[in-house]
């Protein structure tokens, strides 16, 4: 790496390379969704929006991506709940077995989804929670919840203590400085939370595949099958789709760290 | 405003069971006063405000405002405003929001609200600011701005946490002005946190000098700077010659390397080790350079520069090191290697420390 | 006219605080989450340790059954070669973008990190799918193959290559954010300083930079490493029904086979497998600290 001879190192026009690698399979993909051909062609013959317009009104896409929606939204409510509290604690409060109880919570995140596909599959069952949104909701709130909790105590971390002292001087109570300041402060945080919460359970397939039904399919269960059956460019639609809600929630991240940072700035 | 008086008694604080980080302090602040807590890092002068405050709970002792217990009162009922060294402005709200947030949560009425924020931002002046949040001001402005919001609901006390740190020199100075003319106007009890000693001293009525968890000198600032009560405060004030000597008879002491100073009449026994303050300001040229009580000979071995003051830094006597300032439009007069005279008047000899009696030899 | 809050705050509202206070107002918070897990989490894999030693008779058959299996056996060794390569593959590719957006910083970074993120946060099934268009019979890859005058296109696709070069492409941000996360702690006046010293680019970056980026690539080699060995997707979709890694074995389990004793040993094996990993890499994630 001679860098002091080339006025670009190589190092950046090899890691460029390398992210164009990275990059190029949604390069495949984004095109496909409008091409014309009725299979995996690749370069497509012709552009159209037939795909997303079958994607939007084909009960068999429509009704698991509903239901992904729903179990997404249901994930999200009851993770927050157990999630923050968790976080403050973890954040500003010091007792035993704190740490031991921290590993728990992000134990999740470590076992793999084929063992807890195949532990809900029989406990479920015998709490006849198979093929229900309950059940979905409930696997997906665990695997969601250590990802929760490393967001906000993320935030909590920056977060300025003087805030709440200050309110308290100036005559707030505990309850008051929490929801007048400490809250509207950390909102920010909290909804970057709830959308990657939403973004992991909606995109969770493994445990989707075994223990939700035809009537609670979710849209990756479907895709899946879709793929092994036929190949149906629909699913390049369906992709795109998803693609663009992480497309989203990644610029949504970006604009609130903006926000935040010029807030934040003493200048 | 209603200024209260605030006292503390015999207050302890202490982490972990073994170290004091406040030390058993005994303090009694009038209203109305100025009272500047002045130390070096560490001292405990932040932890005595954050349990005057409420934030910090006292291992031992009383805290009482106005004659009434508060030690026990959560922070929220104390009615103490505070001045924190980042401001701690709300992010989240403008400044008329700040400004106005604990008279909402004192339930004021709108009309009354909206009058005494517009008051209080057109007294430190900024009431052309009041739609704008908090990181779309300077440093100095949300200085103010914290000022305004810890002013507003009139407490009868202001604790204020270093506020100065952050703002740039000639911006500290020109606040230091308008802060003191503020407590003349309002007549509120001011508790102010700093270790720059300039600060304390242009703006205080009382200091307290801060060091290891106790006050070592309680007083007005010519009293601190001209009268320190112990070797600490009189080395943290201003420049200062420290100089160790023993009592060779009344209103005169032995110092070795140099020889004798002639100090005011106190009735010290004989022999008593002594530690004398000489600040370098006190001295006086002279012509003569012949050792006497009251005057001596300095052999110069470097002279810096201030502009307005010149600081001869060389030994006096047969070598004990010593510094003294003189105006700055004597610089031609002095290069380093030069011998010169130099006299002092006993009544600006300070001793700061002295055996107790029983200890004499 | 002074503003009197009253000086005894609220009685009912201090007694509480300090009763929360006593038992420790931290622990009350974490309850819910705690309790969740326990439930929901902890007792179905305790169900799933209870059934390898249970089904279909208790004992320890199960296991003895998969160690003395040589196909199941050849399945775990599989599953752990793959993912080696995998895991090696990865950090090779991954290095140079995490050291590029470390290092400079500046626009590139900002352009390598997007990328990164984007593709870290898009579903594995969506990214899978991509590459089975891209090597699919009638994909980009097939088309030029052929033109290079391979004619048939050998199939890439449902291949043991397939599934490993895809797995290895899914892996490579996480690979990346990891090491990105340690290398942006290391300080950049330090190659400055050994180039001061006298050392050529490449001498500086073997003798300061690589060292201090060791703890960051072990950290990613075992987090994707354990990521790798628990694949389900990928190999479902992608990989050859010949070569099959564990996690397919035990979705067989469940869906066609039915074998739950079975299963559940596989799966106690994987987890076990799993564990010991994770917490050599949290003691060892403390010995590198001696770098801070």
């Amino acid at each position: 790496m001679r860098s002091l001879a080339i006025r670009i190192p190589v190092s950046k026009i090899i890691a460029l390379a390398i992210a164009a690698f990275i990059a190029a399979p949604m390069f495949v993909v984004i095109p496909m969704s409008f091409s014309t051909a009725p299979s995996l062609e690749f370069p497509p013959p012709g552009y159209w929006l037939g795909y997303y317009q079958r994607f939007f009104t084909d009960r068999n896409w429509l009704v698991p991506l509903f239901n992904s929606i729903a179990i997404g939204c249901g994930t999200v409510v009851l993770t927050m709940f157990l999630a923050a509290p968790a976080a403050f604690a973890l954040d500003r409060h010091q007792f035993r077995f704190k740490a031991l109880l921290n590993l728990l919570l992000m134990m999740p995140l470590v076992v793999p989804h084929i063992v807890m596909a195949l532990a809900y599959y029989s406990y479920f069952g015998q709490l006849r929670l198979v093929q229900s949104y309950t059940g979905l909701i409930v696997a997906h709130t665990c695997l969601s919840i250590p990802i929760a909790i490393l967001i906000l105590t993320a935030a909590l971390k920056t977060f300025d203590r003087n805030l709440e002292r200050a309110a308290a001087g100036l005559g707030a109570r505990p309850l008051e400085t929490f929801l007048r300041v400490t809250l509207p402060v950390l909102m920010p945080s909290f909804v970057i939370a709830a959308l990657f919460v939403f973004i992991h359970s909606f995109d969770e397939t493994v445990i989707a595949l075994f223990i939700s039904g035809r009537d609670t399919n979710t849209l990756p269960r479907q895709m899946f099958n879709s793929f092994q059956m036929q190949a149906d460019p629909v699913l390049s639609a369906a992709s795109s789709v998803l693609f663009s809600l992480v497309l989203i929630a990644v610029g949504m991240t970006s604009v609130v760290r903006a926000v935040r940072s010029r807030r934040n700035r003493f200048s | 405003m209603q200024a209260r008086s605030l006292t503390l008694k015999n207050l302890v604080k202490s982490y972990d069971g073994r170290l004091n980080a406040v030390d058993c302090i005994d303090l009694s602040i009038q209203a109305g006063e100025f009272v500047s807590f002045l130390g070096p890092s560490g001292s405990g002068k932040t932890t005595t405000l954050m349990m005057i405050a409420g934030f910090e709970q006292p291992s031992s002792g009383r805290i009482a405002m106005d004659g009434a217990p508060i030690e026990q009162i959560p922070p929220y009922a104390r009615n103490i405003g505070m001045v924190f060294q980042n401001y701690a402005l709300f992010p989240h709200m403008t400044v008329n929001d700040n400004v106005a947030f604990p008279l909402r949560i004192r339930r004021r009425a709108k009309a009354e609200i909206a009058e005494r924020v517009r008051r209080t931002l057109e007294m430190v002046g900024l009431s052309a600011f009041g739609t704008r949040f908090p990181s779309e001001l300077s440093g100095g402005q949300q200085q103010r701005v914290a000022l305004a919001r810890a002013l507003v609901f009139e407490p009868g006390v202001v604790l204020l946490d270093e506020p100065l740190g952050a703002l740039d020199k000639s911006l500290r100075e020109q606040m230091q002005v308008e802060l003191k003319r503020m407590h003349r106007d309002l007549g509120v009890t001011m508790i102010y946190v700093t270790h720059d000693q300039t600060e304390a001293m242009t703006m205080s009525d009382r200091i307290a000098v801060f060091n290891a968890g106790r006050i070592e000198h309680l007083g007005p600032p010519t009293e601190v700077y001209f009268k320190p009560r112990s070797r600490f405060v009189a080395s943290f004030i201003g420049d200062s010659n420290l100089i160790e000597g023993r009592v060779a008879a009344d209103g005169m002491v032995e110092v070795a390397d140099f020889g004798q100073i002639a100090v005011e009449s106190r009735g010290l026994p004989v022999g008593a080790r002594v530690l004398l303050l000489l600040r370098p300001e006190s001295f006086e040229m002279t012509a003569g350079t012949e050792a006497s009580p009251t005057t001596n000979r300095l052999q110069l071995s470097d002279v810096v520069n201030y502009g307005d003051s010149l600081l001869l830094i060389g030994k006096a006597g047969s070598g004990r090191p010593l510094r003294v300032r003189v105006p700055g439009r004597m610089a031609a007069a002095f290069l380093p290697g030069q011998t010169c005279g130099i006299s002092w008047r006993p009544s600006d000899v300070q001793i700061v420390e002295e055996e107790s009696r029983s200890e004499a030899a | 006219m002074a503003d009197q809050l009253t000086l005894s705050a609220g009685t009912g509202q201090e007694a509480a605080a300090r009763r929360i206070a006593r038992v420790g107002a931290g622990p009350l918070l974490l309850l819910p989450a705690v309790l969740f897990l326990a439930v929901f989490f902890i007792v179905p894999l305790l169900i799933v340790v209870w059934m390898s030693f249970t089904e279909p008779a208790s004992g320890v058959g199960n296991y003895v059954r998969f160690f003395s299996s040589a196909h199941d056996l050849g399945i775990l060794l599989n599953t752990f070669r793959t993912s080696a390569i995998v895991t090696i593959a990865a950090l090779v590719i991954a290095y140079p973008v995490a050291y590029v957006a470390a290092r400079y910083g500046g626009a590139i970074g900002a352009v390598l990190l997007l990328v990164v993120t984007l593709s870290f946060w898009t579903s594995f099934l969506v990214r899978t799918y991509a590459w089975m268009v891209i090597l699919g019979v009638k994909g980009p890859v097939a088309a030029a193959l052929g033109w290079l005058g391979f004619s048939p296109p050998p199939q890439i696709l449902f291949t043991t290559f397939a599934s490993t070069f895809a797995m290895t492409h899914l892996l490579v941000p996480f690979m990346t954010l990891t090491l990105y996360s340690v290398m942006k702690r290391i300080d950049s006046s330090l190659m400055r300083a050994a180039s001061g010293l006298g050392a050529r680019p490449w001498r500086a970056f073997v003798s300061v930079y690589l060292p201090l980026s060791l703890p960051g690539v072990v950290n990613g080699a075992v987090l994707v490493f354990i990521t790798c060995l628990g694949f389900y997707v990928t190999p479902a979709l992608l990989g050859s029904p010949r070569d099959r890694m564990i996690a397919g074995a035990i979705g067989e389990e469940i869906e066609h086979l039915l074998d739950f004793g079975h299963g559940s040993a596989m799966a106690m094996v994987l987890l076990a497998a799993t564990l010991a990993l994770f917490f050599i890499y949290t003691r060892f994630f403390g010995l590198d600290r001696l770098w801070r």
